[in-house]
């Protein structure tokens, strides 16, 4: 490290803190930020590493960045649903979003007064309203494209337009579209970040031209520009504890070196947890002092708890014909619908209806490696098409829903971790009655229904486990994601979101990011 | 004719059967020569014939050179190089080409190899013939695929540029536009 001391400290490179970062040096480039991110650089935009995904594209384990996946059976789980950890997360220079989707999406403003509106789950200690501008401000960062006339953007963003353009549907969205009208849900337009121009290679999750937004871009401006003097980002270096001089007061982090292995400190006058909804609590509950005995912000055993995670459920149909020869054109989703994302339906676990972005779909290359003819090619695209639809549902955070600390260390040199997760009756039973409402929509399309599943909760869209709270008992951090009873110490993540709502995280995790930003440059 | 395609055994001659190790042939220190670059050129167009998967325009692969020649210059120049790998195809190709004459040499290697990675992918290649298909033919054959073959599988008589899941459909490739979009009827667009 160049410095003893920094006025930021950021542990973790993913979306939340390259925005705080960004954000704070626009405000004052001389501004001493380090920021520690425990896995390594791998390259983006590297024409062999595109390649390689492009040509192993029936395997799955095809991405220049998958070593840094936890691997199957790495996490230990346990309740009455196997909670899928691994492909949940990357960890690396630039975080998950080198691996994500770019859906980005508003939470909707009931999904701030969860607890208000049902009695489950959590509340903001804020509303919508208050988020509203750091939302606008984080669609720039992420270039978001998305289309304005949807009924419910009248409510959510009124006259306030994306910056891009959304994608239009594609034919092959056009028999679903049709079949969603007959049931009264209104079809809408995937809003998804499109930072740079997008030339549709269908390999999002590794773009050759960094068109979908990663942090990585992010980090390799701020790093490249020469203004930001004291900014710093150290990769392979694990973040294992926070110093304290005393119960309220922050001083640093202990972390690994990445040459000798060695455990050194590094002194910041603010830190700022940024290391996703499973390691931010695991950090907080390492760091036991004599002043925080159960880790800090642990007093009330709440850090870890709440977890949160979407559920996806899925209705897949088969046509006995494919005569329009459709296929998914875009490897990113197109249709989507938030009819039943409103607070009518926020009781019984309400849903985002969107369509499987990958169907129909055949691999014809698959087909001519296994040494199929052009006729017998031919002969297997006109004779069926399978199309799904898919939804996320809302689950509420459950006391018993946890992250723990587990014995033994991971590659990175973070201890392991055990998740514990059950699903409710309620939320088992809602979601059957939305998997018949789904089975309909894909009768009324014309198809038979091949499969009907409520697929295991799963770690990519976590939230909860430091949640927000007014006071210490209901939540680890406050309404600016400080950790209660620190002066210093915040943590910008999924974390600290009270609700999960039945959308994407990233955007409302940005706008938060923003907010924090703002909130530390007045401090300061 | 030696090494039937339909014997038990795969085609070729001694040296596509000889036995080797199934992991990446080590490249340290070779270079791709000419004659070997023409070799794989002429593996990568005999894919476009095999399948009639060529641009509506084109006689024959030509329109997809520099995306090939992108692809190529990937797979040498950075590590784990397939240096090895690609010599290795063109010598099976030329040994093919030399029992069975050129056609019928691609036509068998494509469609009737008898490698037994043709029923099972995750079959590991223990011949040399057995790596050309794996490292060479079946990566050529996505290739063509990516760079404008799914196109020919899209809407009959080329009407319209499809883009494909997964592939790079971007609009250098497209006749005409990129999506077919869908626009939904008068009495379709919700109230
Ligand atoms: C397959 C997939 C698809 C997704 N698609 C979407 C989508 O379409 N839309 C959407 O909104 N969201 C999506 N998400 C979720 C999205 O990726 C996350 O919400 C977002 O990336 C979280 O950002 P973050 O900065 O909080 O955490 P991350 O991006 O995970 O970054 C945290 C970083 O902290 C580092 N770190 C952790 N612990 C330590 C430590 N102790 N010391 C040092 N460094 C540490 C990690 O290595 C990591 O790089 C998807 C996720 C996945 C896995």
């Amino acid at each position: 490290m160049k410095h003893q001391e920094y006025e930021y400290v950021i542990v973790g490179s993913g979306v939340a803190g390259s925005t705080i970062a960004e954000r704070l040096l626009q405000h004052n480039r001389a501004t001493s930020i380090l920021i520690l991110e425990a896995g390594p650089e791998v390259k983006a935009k590297d024409r062999r590493f595109w390649w390689d995904y492009v040509v192993n594209a029936s395997g799955d384990n095809s991405k220049a960045y998958d070593f840094t996946c936890d691997q199957p059976g790495e996490a230990k789980v346990s309740g009455n649903q196997t909670f899928e950890v691994a492909g949940s997360r990357v960890m690396l220079y630039g975080g998950s979003t080198v691996h994500w989707g770019g859906w980005c999406l508003r939470y909707k403003p009931e999904d701030f007064k969860l607890h208000y509106n049902t009695g489950l789950g959590g509340d903001w200690p804020f509303d919508y309203e208050d988020l509203f501008p750091y939302y606008e401000m984080a669609e720039h960062h992420l270039q978001v494209c998305g289309d304005v006339g949807e009924s419910w953007n009248q409510e959510m963003r009124p006259g306030v337009p994306y910056p891009r353009p959304p994608y239009w549907w594609t034919e092959a969205d056009g028999e679903m579209i049709q079949a969603w009208e007959k049931n009264g849900i209104e079809p809408g337009k995937m809003p998804v970040a499109r930072y740079r121009k997008c030339m549709t290679t269908g390999t999002c999750k590794y773009c050759p031209i960094g068109a979908r937004f990663s942090s990585q871009l992010i980090l390799d401006e701020l790093r490249s520009d020469e203004r930001n003097i004291n900014l710093e980002i150290v990769s392979s270096t694990p973040v294992t504890q926070i110093l304290v001089d005393s119960k309220s007061r922050i001083t640093g982090v202990e972390y690994l070196d990445s040459t000798t292995g060695d455990a050194r400190h590094v002194y910041g006058r603010t830190v700022i947890v940024c290391s996703g909804a499973y390691e931010s609590p695991k950090l907080l509950m390492l760091s036991k002092s004599n002043y925080w005995k159960n880790g800090i912000g642990n007093d009330h055993d709440l850090v870890g708890r709440f977890l949160v995670s979407h559920s996806i459920l899925k209705v897949q149909g088969i046509l006995d014909h494919n005569r329009e020869n459709w296929f998914q054109e875009y490897d990113f989703p197109t249709l989507m619908s938030r009819t039943y994302d409103t607070p009518q339906y926020q009781k019984s676990n309400k849903i985002f209806l969107f369509k499987n972005r990958a169907l129909p779909n055949i691999d014809f290359a698959q087909l001519m490696i296994q040494g199929k003819s052009r006729g017998e090619i031919d002969a297997i695209r006109k004779a069926s098409r399978v199309q799904e639809l898919q939804s996320f549902m809302e689950e509420t955070g459950e006391f018993n829903n946890r992250v723990m600390l587990a014995r033994g260390k991971n590659r990175f040199g973070l201890p392991k971790m055990e998740i514990r997760f059950d699903r409710s009756k309620d939320a088992q039973k809602n979601a059957e009655n939305w998997l018949t409402i789904m089975s309909k929509v894909v009768d009324d399309m014309g198809y038979r229904i091949t499969k009907r599943v409520v697929d295991p909760p799963g770690g990519h869209h976590a939230t909860g486990t430091c949640r927000m709270g007014a006071t210490e008992k209901d939540g680890v951090t406050d309404k600016d994601m400080r950790v209660h009873g620190t002066d210093n110490l915040y943590v910008c993540s999924n974390a600290a979101f009270p609700s999960g709502a039945a959308v994407n995280p990233t955007l409302t995790l940005t706008a938060m990011a923003y907010r924090l930003a703002d909130h530390l440059i007045k401090k300061a | 004719m030696s090494g039937a395609a339909d014997s038990n055994d795969h085609i070729g001659g001694e040296f596509c059967r000889a036995a080797i190790a199934p992991g990446l042939l080590s490249s340290a220190g070779q270079h791709l020569t000419p004659y070997e670059r023409n070799g794989l050129w002429r593996i990568f167009q005999a894919i476009g014939r095999a399948w009639d998967d060529l641009h509506p325009s084109a006689t024959d692969s030509s329109n997809l050179k520099s995306t090939w020649l992108d692809f190529i210059e990937a797979k040498t120049n950075f590590e784990p190089s397939y240096i090895a790998e690609y010599s290795n195809a063109v010598l099976c190709v030329d040994e093919l080409i030399e029992i069975y004459g050129e056609s019928n040499a691609f036509s068998l290697l494509f469609f009737r190899s008898g490698l037994p990675q043709q029923s099972n992918p995750a079959a590991p290649p223990m011949t040399r013939l057995a790596h050309a298909k794996k490292f060479v033919i079946d990566e050529f054959i996505r290739v063509n695929v990516v760079a404008s073959g799914f196109k020919s599988f899209g809407r009959e008589e080329h009407q319209n540029g499809v883009n494909y899941n997964g592939y790079l459909g971007g609009s250098r490739y497209n006749l005409k536009a990129r999506v077919r979009d869908y626009k939904p009827s008068e009495a379709e667009t919700p109230k």
